[in-house]
């Protein structure tokens, strides 16, 4: 009697478990990963969204699994600690580092502005050293099963694979942003980059003209431009005469995922006749400096030992080569600006340079800088301080942005970010 | 006795005589007279001639200045050609690369790089302008890597400091080495 009520009872417990189990896999199937206790009754731990680039929120990650993260200032490296260990892991890049290990993801890991995603096989790659449980992903099924306490480590390569892994990638076989490229796209946010400021003045004019505050002058006459035309978002890196780091400018534009980044700024010579307009690049084999530090570690056979100095070393390489996948975009933008301001301004063309420009290093998007014009010429200077001048060449950069822009819907110019 | 006497003097002269065409032979190859060593110029007053790079007068590119050097050592030699370059082109209208109040503090040569350490005027002076200052790094460092083969790298420092860029634009955070294309007026 009292064992048919327990049976009647289980039966009737069981029945909610299995409509609960039901609509979670049915959910799985539709856009998500569904996270399973390895243990015999194989309990649900939860389920993960997948978005539709293949990523995964980041934060959702830690959510379910427990575990706390900190970000660096710049916003483009985290670090995951768990009850078993930590990792770091760098936007743009598909490294996953942790104590002399490293795992190479199958995309680089994103920031939006919600926060990192990472890619599906982070929770095969980097969970289980974080977690110390084995995961299993059945792929066909969207089903992470998860092994008991104890069963899991961090599955990398050694850290002297890094010194392999990053001349892999300075030979651009590695192109991590054209991974997840879509369908045409035009611009949605541009960052425009007043050269200088602060205690940097920049060049100065004979009768007293700063750069600093001819170039801030010119982007906010662009930004409006921008905004009231193309109506897309505009950024700038400062808005006001105080002081702001090259890489701190960068990383504005990095974590607003702006599409094109412009630094403006005024050009000055040894001799006052000199003028003229330039735009410039960033150098292929910048970073000679990093270039040749890395090859002597490798020269010397030294070997990575994986400490910190080798992780600060690497990620220094993988600052400087972030604007590589992105040169020939950075030419297109830099010949339409060159030439529209040529137009747009009757000026002198001293064309389309490439040069190890600091401010344009770390740049993850299409980067130039535009020099409109000579303010050590005192004509020059004369006609930059105008505002109707100032209007002809927020007028003539704007132009250029739009065929840019438009470049980029017709399909004709590669988008940057995915 | 004799006969022994003879046989020693006729190897020893024939030793003697390996070791002079074995002298002979050295000094031959290498063309130089024993005890000195390409590039080693420590301890030796040494004049040499040297190619300065300033600018042209457009400021486009790098050109060259044929100019006598003459220092006490090695290190001092490299202090003097950086001197010869603050003080800038003499002819042919060229244009000087950096700011004419600029002064070296120290310049120190070890394993390949020497390193230039300039007072803060090479930036506070400085007029600014991309070109200007590629121009302005890539003189001092093409004049130390291209007339001194033992010299691979330049690290120039500002008031004994690692500075990222010379005047806000160009990266000197670590050492460099030369641009033989800004003759012409590119960067390769
Ligand atoms: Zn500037």
């Amino acid at each position: 009697m009292n064992r048919t009520l327990i049976r009647k009872a289980g039966i009737l417990a069981i029945i909610p478990i299995l409509v609960f189990l039901g609509a979670f896999l049915a959910s799985a199937e539709a856009s998500g990963v569904l996270i399973r206790n390895g243990n015999p009754g194989g309990k649900i731990l939860g389920s993960l969204d997948l978005q539709p680039s293949g990523m995964i929120d980041l934060a959702s990650i830690m959510d379910l699994f427990k575990l706390r993260a900190s970000m660096d200032l710049m916003g483009d490296r985290m670090d995951v600690v768990g009850q078993s260990g930590s990792c770091r892991l760098l936007a743009g890049s598909p490294l996953v580092l942790s104590r002399g290990l490293f795992a190479l993801l199958s995309a680089p890991v994103r920031f939006s502005g919600a926060g990192l995603s990472v890619p599906l096989d982070f929770l095969t790659k980097g969970l289980p050293g974080l977690t110390g449980r084995f995961m299993e992903m059945d792929a066909a099924n969207s089903i992470l099963t998860v092994g008991n306490p104890g069963t899991g480590v961090f599955s990398g390569e050694k850290a002297e694979g890094l010194t392999r892994l990053a001349s892999f990638i300075q030979r651009d076989q590695y192109v991590p942003e054209k991974i997840l490229n879509p369908a045409p796209k035009g611009l949605s946010v541009v960052v425009l980059d007043p050269g200088h400021g602060g205690r940097s003045i920049g060049a100065k004019g004979s009768s007293g003209t700063t750069e600093k505050a001819l170039v801030l002058s010119v982007a906010e006459k662009l930004r409006r431009r921008l905004e009231e035309s193309l109506g897309i978002k505009v950024i700038l890196t400062r808005t006001a005469d105080y002081f702001v780091g090259l890489k701190e400018r960068t990383a504005i534009a990095n974590n607003n995922n702006a599409d094109l980044f412009i630094s403006i700024h005024a050009n000055a010579a040894f001799r006052r006749e000199v003028d003229g307009i330039e735009t410039y690049y960033l150098s292929l084999g910048s970073g000679d400096a990093r270039a040749m530090e890395y090859a002597r570690v490798e020269n010397e056979a030294l070997g990575l030992k994986g400490g910190p100095e080798d992780e600060a070393l690497l990620e220094a390489i993988l600052w400087d080569m972030a604007q590589t996948s992105f040169i020939s975009q950075s030419r297109d933008a830099a010949a339409l600006i060159q030439e529209s301001l040529v137009a747009g301004l009757k000026g002198n063309d001293r064309g389309v340079r490439q040069a190890p420009l600091a401010v344009l290093m770390g740049a993850r998007m299409p980067a130039v800088l535009a020099e409109i014009g000579f303010i050590s010429n005192p004509e020059q200077e004369i006609k930059l301080n105008r505002e109707s001048y100032q209007e002809e060449v927020a007028r003539a950069l704007y132009n250029a942005i739009e065929q840019y822009h438009r470049g980029l819907l017709r399909g004709e110019i590669q988008g940057g970010r995915p | 006795m004799k006969r022994f006497l003879t046989a020693f003097i006729l190897v020893a002269l024939v030793a003697a005589a390996l070791f002079a065409a074995f002298l002979l032979g050295k000094h031959l190859r290498t063309g130089k007279t024993p005890g000195e060593r390409p590039g080693d110029l420590t301890g030796l007053p040494q004049t040499r001639e040297v190619d300065l790079y300033f600018a042209d007068p457009d400021g486009q590119r790098l050109s060259i200045e044929r100019r006598e050097v003459t220092g006490e050592n090695r290190e001092d030699l490299f202090a003097r050609v950086v001197e010869e370059l603050l003080r800038g082109p003499t002819e042919g209208n060229r244009l000087r690369t950096l700011p004419e109040t600029t002064q070296a503090r120290t310049v120190y040569f070890r394993d390949g790089t020497v390193w230039v350490d300039f007072d803060a005027a090479i930036r506070d002076e400085h007029p600014g302008g991309t070109w200007t200052e590629v121009l302005a790094v890539y003189s001092i460092v093409n004049t130390l890597v291209e007339n001194f083969p033992e010299v691979d790298w330049v690290q120039i420092l500002i008031e004994g400091v690692q500075s990222d860029t010379l005047a806000g634009h160009v990266d000197i955070s670590g050492p460099l080495t030369s641009r033989v294309q800004l003759l012409s007026g590119e960067w390769e």
